[in-house]
């Protein structure tokens, strides 16, 4: 193998079959303005939302977030209400989120529960116990309410990060 | 290692910085690519996901819903369509279909209507990929808006099933560009 002991200029196009780049050295700058890179050489980072109206009480619902064209990953399930519970002495409404695969398991280590100790238009995240995904795999939000002293709160909220590998 | 006047035959390393006016590079892996230097979005094609759900307990009705709207060229992917549970009914259905729009111009997205019976699987994705009538890939430019048009059966005991679910992927490129097919001839609709 030839070796070049000290800094080197080709004042010409250099080219090579192959190359062992070090790593990390292609930065922002090293990737054409036009580069176009294709689809199917990114991991795909996607958000799902789902939210009702401000106004709509918390209700008991399921309702699928994701549908996986590819293998996957998930990163985060976060979730919160626009309006609070009501919080006088005695209240004791809840809504909890659960985030399930078609089956009815859970991917989550627990689900989330708002309650009156929360706050309001915040973002709760819960801990992902399965995070792998496959091609073809759904995921459900399933929320459930409890309580019957006060107001329930309004207008739930989800978000789900996921990643999907490229086609 | 072999060599003649700008040619190496074997293998070369370079114990310092290697520059040169201009450099083809075979393809490189992602170790690569810098971490700390995240590549613009401007510079990639990114790949879109639009959910639409409704609740499990909610039958499925007709109904048009607006998936996307385009601000750059987009390559529409695929579409698909599943059911928290199915029609009882075989001979009923619940049908999608992907029209795009932009002011009186229109485009059929799908040359077969996505169709789900109850002898499907439910929770289930069934998958199509929109194309032209002669099967190329659908480009959009700025300004179209895309939606899902589902027709639900309407007779019968629950013949529509429950929790009408889709998702539209489509491909958004970082710049704009006309309406083309795949190999960049422009194609008129509507």
């Amino acid at each position: 193998m030839a070796q070049f002991n000290e800094d080197t200029h080709i004042n010409a196009t250099l080219s090579m079959d192959a190359v062992v780049l070090p790593d990390g050295c292609v930065t922002d700058d090293e990737v054409a303005a036009g580069a176009e890179i294709a689809s199917s050489k990114l991991i795909h980072r996607n958000k799902s939302v789902y939210s009702d109206t401000s106004s709509t009480t918390a209700a008991a619902q399921t309702r699928c977030m994701v549908g996986m064209w590819n293998d996957g990953y998930l990163h985060a399930f976060e979730v919160g209400v626009h309006t609070l519970m009501s919080a006088q002495m005695g209240d004791n409404r809840t809504v909890t989120f659960d985030l399930q695969t078609a089956n009815g398991t859970s991917v989550l280590v627990s689900p989330v529960t708002i309650d009156k100790t929360k706050a309001a238009k915040t973002l709760y995240p819960a801990t992902i116990q399965s995070p792998n995904l496959s091609d073809g795999d759904t995921l459900w939000l399933v929320v459930t309410v409890g309580g019957s002293e006060g107001i329930q709160a309004s207008g739930l909220f989800a978000v789900v990060t996921y990643d999907e590998d490229p086609t | 290692m072999g060599a003649n006047p700008g040619k190496i035959t074997g293998g070369l390393h370079v114990r310092g910085t290697l520059s040169a006016y201009r450099v083809r590079l075979p393809p490189v892996g992602d170790a690569a690519f810098s971490a700390d230097s995240p590549m613009a979005s401007t510079k990639v094609v990114q790949r879109i996901h639009v959910h639409r759900a409704d609740s499990s307990s909610t039958y499925a009705y007709t109904r048009t819903i607006c998936m996307l709207t385009t601000v750059r060229r987009v390559m529409l992917r695929a579409l698909g369509a599943w059911q928290w549970s199915m029609p009882s009914n075989s001979r009923e259905h619940v049908a999608y279909n992907l029209v795009a729009y932009r002011g009186s111009e229109s485009i059929q997205c799908l040359q077969q209507i996505l169709r789900l019976y109850g002898s499907g699987t439910p929770k289930h994705i069934y998958w199509v990929t929109p194309s032209d009538p002669i099967g190329e890939a659908i480009y959009l430019d700025a300004g179209w808006s895309v939606y899902v048009v589902r027709t639900a059966a309407t007779s019968g005991p629950a013949v529509s099933g429950t929790g009408s679910s889709c998702v539209l992927i489509a491909d958004e490129y970082p710049r704009r560009g006309g309406i083309m097919t795949r190999h960049g001839i422009p194609v008129r609709y509507g």
